[in-house]
């Protein structure tokens, strides 16, 4: 299964879930194709109709300065991320197999949210998000970081294949 | 059989489901998903012989990382125990909590000869993503546990059986 998210001015009527506020963050589910041009692919286990309200932070990166997820900083983020402390959720956003396309970093507290270590790859929007979008997954495992062929990471089901 | 002692090449190490160090039940398969699994039950955070071993693994850590290959590491020890002496080490792989020795007594990996603590046998195992045993080591003598070395030219052998390419496609090739 496929799931996406885009950050939008208003709320888009094809949308399995949105969240309500100054602006918009939109979810798919399911679709091998964006469903909007500025979604871009998250690890569909953060996707949840259940979900509790949350905290965000979103690194959002225009398209023209994408980082490579082989970049340093990249790679650093991920390995504070399975040893800092837990978000309740966390997922890299993708748009191809190559390009971090930003990261979204879920807390219950505010207070949290300075936790995120991809905040360090861009300025990240906070985001008080209600209830029904966002789920929990547990932290990353490792110490594996590598991605499996433009999957947004930690997702790595048995499905997948690395390509090197 | 009376615990995975017994346990030859070919054969399937039990899909366990504990508590991780932020106290979030994982099973072993979904913590191996695709990829080689490194299986490690240790006796815990007081003993040195323990903390020398990690520190081997953490050293091994930066090559698992870009070869798919994941660790786990098992104990007696608290969930909070865990996430403290994790943390200490700089290890970034998952570590598993049997607090209630439920899964210790299963796999038969009791300790004997500790009556203090109770603890795992010290034991490394490399697994197929499906659990299936591919080595393993006891590692109640020190020297019984295998070096890094060691688990690299088993790791290449492991994951040379998983990848089908791991002869690349040529040129020539058809997709």
């Amino acid at each position: 299964m496929n799931a996406w998210l885009a950050l939008l001015g208003e709320r888009p009527h094809d949308a399995d879930l949105a969240s309500a506020g100054g602006r918009v963050l939109a979810g798919w589910r399911s679709g091998r194709e964006a469903p909007h041009p500025e979604a871009r692919r998250v690890d569909p286990r953060l996707l949840d109709p259940d979900g509790a309200g949350a905290w965000v932070s979103l690194v959002w990166p225009d398209r023209a300065v994408m980082p490579l997820f082989d970049d340093g900083a990249v790679l650093q983020a991920r390995r504070a991320a399975q040893h800092g402390v837990a978000p309740r959720a966390v997922s890299t956003l993708v748009v191809d197999s190559t390009h971090f396309a930003g990261s979204i970093w879920v807390v219950d507290h505010p207070g949290a949210l300075d936790d995120d270590p991809f905040r360090r790859l861009g300025t990240p929007l906070v985001l008080e998000v209600g209830a029904g979008l966002l789920g929990s997954t547990p932290r990353p495992y490792g110490p594996a970081l590598e991605r499996y062929s433009g999957a947004p990471w930690p997702w790595d089901g048995a499905s997948r294949r690395p390509t090197t | 059989m009376t615990g995975v002692r017994d346990l030859v090449p070919g054969e399937r190490f039990p899909d366990l489901s504990l508590p991780d160090s932020d106290g979030n039940v994982r099973r072993l398969t979904e913590l191996a998903g695709p990829d080689p699994l490194l299986v490690h039950t240790y006796r815990g955070w007081f003993c040195p012989k323990e903390r020398a071993y990690l520190r081997r693994l953490v050293d091994l850590q930066g090559d698992a990382e870009v070869a798919y290959t994941r660790f786990v590491s098992l104990s007696v020890e608290s969930p909070a125990v865990n996430g403290a002496f994790r943390a200490g080490l700089d290890a970034r792989w998952t570590f598993l909590s049997d607090e209630d020795r439920t899964a210790l007594n299963g796999l038969g990996l009791r300790e004997v000869t500790d009556t203090v603590h109770d603890p795992y046998l010290p034991t490394v195992w490399l697994l197929a993503p499906d659990l299936t045993v591919h080595r393993w080591w006891m590692g109640y003598w020190y020297w019984g546990r295998p070096t890094l070395d060691e688990l690299r030219v088993e790791l290449r052998a492991l994951t040379r059986g998983l990848r089908k390419d791991w002869d690349p496609p040529r040129p020539d090739d058809k997709p």
